[in-house]
């Protein structure tokens, strides 16, 4: 957990794992890949080939997991020679009002000797109704308004057009939602001393994360990736700008073309062609502005697939191994990372194994269980274990399954990205939609639950109670359960079942019901 | 925050609530375990195991430690039954009750050891488990050291954490007597020495007491200083019995012959430490089912304390035995199941200790759920008679003895069959082993084909038909029964438990029937040899069959005597019915 104290800022606990661990673990995760490298399993090649694949991909995250957090030192604090200028950028396209505000009034209270604060307002262009009132906020907080007129490359474009009109030699970026801490420049600043140094990542806060389910889960996590992540990429100079909280060195974004706008993980990709450049970056982490976690599944839903797309275009369009200017392990790095978007595919892969089996009898490993279980379980619960100590106890099996249940989103990224569809840009939305009825969202895990139930109780019918129908059936649950909280979040469930009670009993008491309460639904 | 979910069932249960519930349905569960350890304790016969107890005790304490010095077991509990058998007799439920008492008393005795650990309620917890152990109930009520082995276990990881936490001389002295008799009673209990000997340098840098941290290597220097202290009290406790161990070791082994395990042996024997014995079919489907463990293990995630360093007592204690114990049998194979009833009181901590880090609602869930699938498959395990382990030697050796006649001869197979036979027999025939063998004189006959057939010539000589008993799970089991299939007429089969079958073979023919004084031949057809026996037929009554050999009826007493049939109405097709001769003085 950010560890507080009156003094000191909120920050992230330098994890420290101990190398026996590592190498145990290590250890344990060859010894897993052993057991599939041993092709007398195979009951069918087709599935089994499909399972192959799949654990190749958890072993090569895992691996590259354990390479990330394999070290990490303490970012010792670093005083500033001077203070050049600082432009503020607050990113806004369609944000209400009230949150803009809170942004700009915070940037305007950082305690630094010469900044500016600019609103880069996408509103008009991206014909967004209230892109006036923001220029009003502008007015009324004394701070500058550009608003861009001539549209193209969404927040790319934006701060592009930004770069084009502002002249400090540093900019700090931050989304219209995320407010900055007085101590925001004063502990970054110092990094830039370096004259190598690019940027400076801080990490994401969520204001609201104990709101729902859904903030509690996407803030788990973000604990993980702002965690033990990205403290290790410091070491190999693999801190990717992140989209907000963010001091830049104009000149060497400038140097690699300025923001990219033709994808739509601008971030990912402009940290891409700056290490190229032999830039340097680091990530610093401590809490030094709060946001807003996405509070629904439609929000959410939004977030994870920007994220998926933009990642897996990087990685197909501009793959980091044919890159010239990276280093090995920076190289690795933007594969590891993009590549935890493929784990829908992979997740669903595995899905539909057990499926096979219920509905085509067909297996795809022939080997009494016993054997694989021996290999497999010092590995998970292993993995497991090493989690939570490289998270220093912070990650929750709800973080997990969240990124599970997400795993159709991750699947249509994919497809998108493949077929080199264009996607709209979305705002993450931050407005509580009033009993939210998402449950487009949820289809597809609703329709795993049916089909698994349906082939339960076929295989069941079909072969009885025997050991393989059991272990398939298990596996079906193990996955409904991960499938589940898109389910649970896609409607207000409970209210409808206390709803439904309160009806039921109204309907004995005496007398006649005053009013009867029924629940639509709101768009 | 989550609304709790206790707060509204609270309102509406009035002034009682969940956790008293709770903890009144722990307290149900305890007592519902200890009611199953001790109801019918004498209604099953004794297993073969628990006759070779019976029967190694049945003799002087002198013998019993030659015997066993050559069994690669120690004698402190046969010694023990040995005097409780002069005191209680040696009947199947005073036996038992020797097994029971260490059985009943290690509930509680897991109790406190759980406290150490984990807290009160979830110490309960773990004494639910312990008292619903389908493995541990098997245990209590089978006259073997297991239970013993079981409680003294307890006490002595008891005395080491308290050692550990407090470094007091009395836990010391504790820790060294219950030590001697722990080393007394069972090879396996070494390991638990080891467990706490490598533990104790595993955390040579942790402080498990409240002193102040500046004392606490000082402390740690003490402890090793005491620890070998007492180490040297064990080994000198020991060396009386290694220097016997040495001095007569090789004369004759009777060492167990088991097969080299592979890693499906390890899981199932988890399983059957939390689950017990049932039919394959069962074992196999639960086994199936081990993506739920998978997914239970994943709930685990969830922001917590670091948990104190005393656990890792119990990851360490359960698993390390486990690897030697595998290890070391891929050279000498020694992985039974109930050897490493060593690791199940810490298993058993360790899983309440699991299901209490789960979150509050999975907790509940989970926790629930796995007592009452325990509470079933306990009960499974009581009542079906179809679980592997159950071995009906009783019924099969009352078959027996009212089956044959005096020139008949029960053959039991392997010779460790013996036991329980002996035990239960009371017929009239002679009892021998195949191959054939002087438990007095040495080990069993190694199986050779020479070895068969002149025990078998030996056996067959001067009796009309072999009873064979046989446990068709044993080593040398199969060899045997083979070889009189193939060299012997087999007249009938019967099974009396999964493993345990009666066969009965044709020996020899007698001699047709002595003509009678008047010369006169009695039966209506001579083609049937009287005095010998007879297969009931589909529809024959016992009247008939009189009728059929005698000419009369006056004699279906006597055949219904020396059959032992209670009721003469009732008799099975392939019923095995011995007919005797009629001596000249009963002819009319």
């Amino acid at each position: 957990m950010p560890h507080t104290t009156k003094t000191t800022p909120q920050k992230f606990e330098t994890v420290r794992i101990p190398r026996i661990l590592s190498m145990v673990y290590l250890a344990a995760v060859l010894f897993y890949a052993t057991w599939w490298l041993d092709f007398s399993h195979v009951g069918s090649w087709v599935l089994y080939g499909a399972l192959l694949i799949a654990e190749i991909y958890h072993v090569w995250q895992v691996v590259g997991y354990l390479y990330t957090v394999w070290r990490i030192d303490d970012v010792v604090y670093v005083k500033p020679k001077e203070y050049p200028p600082v432009d503020i950028f607050i990113t806004v396209c369609g944000e209400p009002r009230e949150i803009v505000e809170q942004t700009v009034a915070a940037a305007k209270l950082i305690d630094y000797p010469d900044l500016k604060v600019h609103i880069l307002n996408d509103g008009l262009v991206a014909g967004m109704a209230n892109w006036r009132d923001i220029e009003d906020l502008g007015r009324d907080h004394n701070v500058d308004v550009i608003t861009r007129t001539t549209p193209g490359g969404a927040k790319a474009g934006n701060i592009n057009h930004a770069l084009s009109v502002t002249t400090a030699p540093f900019f700090a970026l931050f989304d219209a939602d995320h407010v900055p801490h007085k101590d925001y420049l004063m502990r970054t600043i110092g990094h830039m001393n370096d004259p190598k140094m690019a940027f400076v990542q801080t990490p994401q806060y969520y204001k609201n994360r104990d709101d729902n389910f859904i903030t509690r889960g996407a803030w788990e996590q973000q604990e993980l990736f702002f965690g033990p992540i990205c403290q290790g990429k410091n070491r190999m100079n693999a801190t990717f700008w992140c989209g907000t909280n963010a001091l830049i060195r104009r000149r060497a974004l400038l140097d690699a073309g300025g923001v990219p706008e033709k994808s739509i993980a601008e971030d990912f990709l402009a940290s891409l062609f700056i290490h190229e450049r032999g830039w340097k970056s680091l990530y610093l982490p401590e809490i030094l502005a709060h946001g807003l976690a996405p509070i629904d599944l439609e929000a959410y839903s939004a977030q994870q697939y920007r994220w998926a797309r933009g990642s897996l275009d990087v990685m197909f369009k501009y793959n980091p191994l044919f890159r010239k200017g990276l280093t090995f392990a920076q190289k690795m790095q933007y594969l590891y990372s993009a590549g935890y978007y493929l784990n829908g595919l992979v997740v669903l892969m595995d899905a539909f194994i057990p499926l096979f089996f219920l509905f085509f009898g067909v297996v795809p490993v022939d080997d009494y269980t016993g054997n694989f279980v021996i290999y497999f379980a010092p590995f998970i619960f292993l993995t497991l274990y090493f989690l939570i100590r490289s998270t220093a106890y912070t990650i929750t099996f709800r973080a997990i399954q969240l990124t599970i249940a997400a795993s159709f989103v991750f699947l249509m990224a994919l497809i998108a990205s493949v077929t080199g569809k264009q996607t709209r840009f979305k705002v993450t939305s931050k407005v509580v939609h009033d009993k939210g009825n998402f449950i487009s969202y949820a289809i597809p895990n609703m329709v795993y639950v049916l089909v698994g139930v349906i082939g339960v109780v076929f295989a069941l019918n079909r072969d009885g109670v025997t050991p393989a129908v059991i272990t398939n059936a298990s596996w079906v649950l193990f996955n409904v359960v991960f499938f589940w909280p898109f389910i649970q979040e896609a409607y207000p469930w409970r209210a409808v079942a206390t709803d439904f009670v309160q009806q039921a009993m109204g309907i004995f008491k005496k007398g006649p019901l005053v009013s009867s309460k029924i629940i639509t639904p709101s768009e | 925050m989550s609304q709790s979910s206790s707060s509204s069932p609270s309102a509406s249960l009035g002034i009682i609530r969940w956790y008293d519930l709770a903890i009144s349905a722990i307290w149900a569960i305890i007592g519902f375990g200890l009611f199953m350890r001790v109801w019918g304790l004498g209604a099953e016969g004794l297993r073969l195991d628990e006759s070779q107890s019976v029967w190694q005790a049945m003799h002087s304490l002198d013998f019993i430690r030659e015997y066993m010095l050559k069994n690669v077991h120690l004698p402190l509990h046969n010694s023990l039954l040995h005097l409780w058998m002069l005191l209680f007799g040696p009947s199947e439920a005073s036996v038992r009750t020797l097994a029971l008492i260490p059985g009943i008393l290690s509930v509680p005795a897991l109790y406190f050891l759980a406290r150490e650990f984990i807290r009160p309620r979830w110490a309960l917890y773990a004494t639910a488990i312990a008292a619903l152990s389908p493995f541990w109930v098997w245990y209590s009520r089978e006259i073997r050291m297991y239970s013993l082995l079981t409680l003294i276990t307890i006490f002595s990881y008891y005395a080491y954490v308290k050692i550990l936490k407090e470094n007091r001389v009395r836990w010391y002295v504790l820790y060294a007597l219950v030590n001697i008799v722990g080393m007394y009673t069972h090879y396996f209990f070494f390991l638990i020495l080891l467990v706490q000997l490598v533990y104790f340098f595993l955390t040579w840098r942790v402080r498990f007491s409240d002193r102040p941290p500046g004392e606490q290597v000082g402390e740690k220097r003490t402890m090793l200083r005491r620890f070998v202290l007492v180490g040297a009290v064990l080994v000198a406790g020991f060396v009386p019995w290694l220097y016997l161990l040495v001095t007569n070791y090789g004369s004759g082994s009777l060492a167990p012959i088991l097969e080299k395990p592979d890693a499906f042996n390890v899981i199932l024997q988890f399983y059957e430490f939390m689950f017990g014995f049932h039919t394959d079919t069962l074992t196999a489907s639960l086994v199936g089912g081990w993506p739920i463990l998978i997914l239970g293990s994943f709930f685990f995630l969830s922001k917590r304390a670091p948990s104190s360093p005393l656990i890792l007592l119990l990851p360490v204690g359960i698993l390390l035995p486990v690897a030697i114990g595998f290890i070391a049998s891929q050279y000498l194979p020694l992985f039974l199941s109930r050897y490493f009833i060593i690791v199940t009181p810490l298993l058993f901590i360790f899983v309440a200790w699991f299901i209490g880090e789960l979150p509050t609602r999975s907790r509940i869930a989970v926790g629930g759920v796995f007592l009452a699938v325990l509470s079933v498959l306990l009960i499974n395990q009581s009542i079906d008679p179809r679980v592997p382990t159950r071995e009906n030697y009783r019924e099969a050796t009352q078959y027996i003895s009212s089956q044959v006649g005096p020139r008949d001869i029960v053959v039991a197979s392997p010779p460790y069959l013996v036991y329980p036979t002996q035990y239960y027999y009371h017929g009239d025939a002679m009892l021998t082993t195949y191959p054939i063998w002087d438990k007095r004189k040495g080990g069993i006959p190694a199986i050779t084909d020479e070895i068969l057939e002149q025990d078998l010539r030996a056996i067959k000589v001067g009796h009309s038909r072999i009873f064979f008993l046989v446990s068709t799970d044993l080593y040398g089991s199969k060899e045997s029964k083979t070889y009189l299939d193939t060299h012997l007429t087999k007249i009938a089969k019967h099974q009396f438990s999964k493993n345990l079958w009666v066969h009965v073979y044709q020996a020899e023919y007698a001699s047709k029937a002595s003509p009678t004084p008047t010369g006169e031949s009695w039966a209506e057809s001579e083609e049937i040899p009287k005095g010998m026996i007879h297969v009931v037929a589909p529809g024959e009554t016992l009247s008939k069959i009189t009728f059929r050999y005698y000419g009369d009826y006056l004699q279906l007493s006597r055949i219904q005597k020396i059959n032992g049939i209670r009721d003469p109405k009732i008799i099975h097709p392939g019923d095995i019915l011995s007919i005797p001769e009629i001596t000249p003085q009963k002819v009319l």
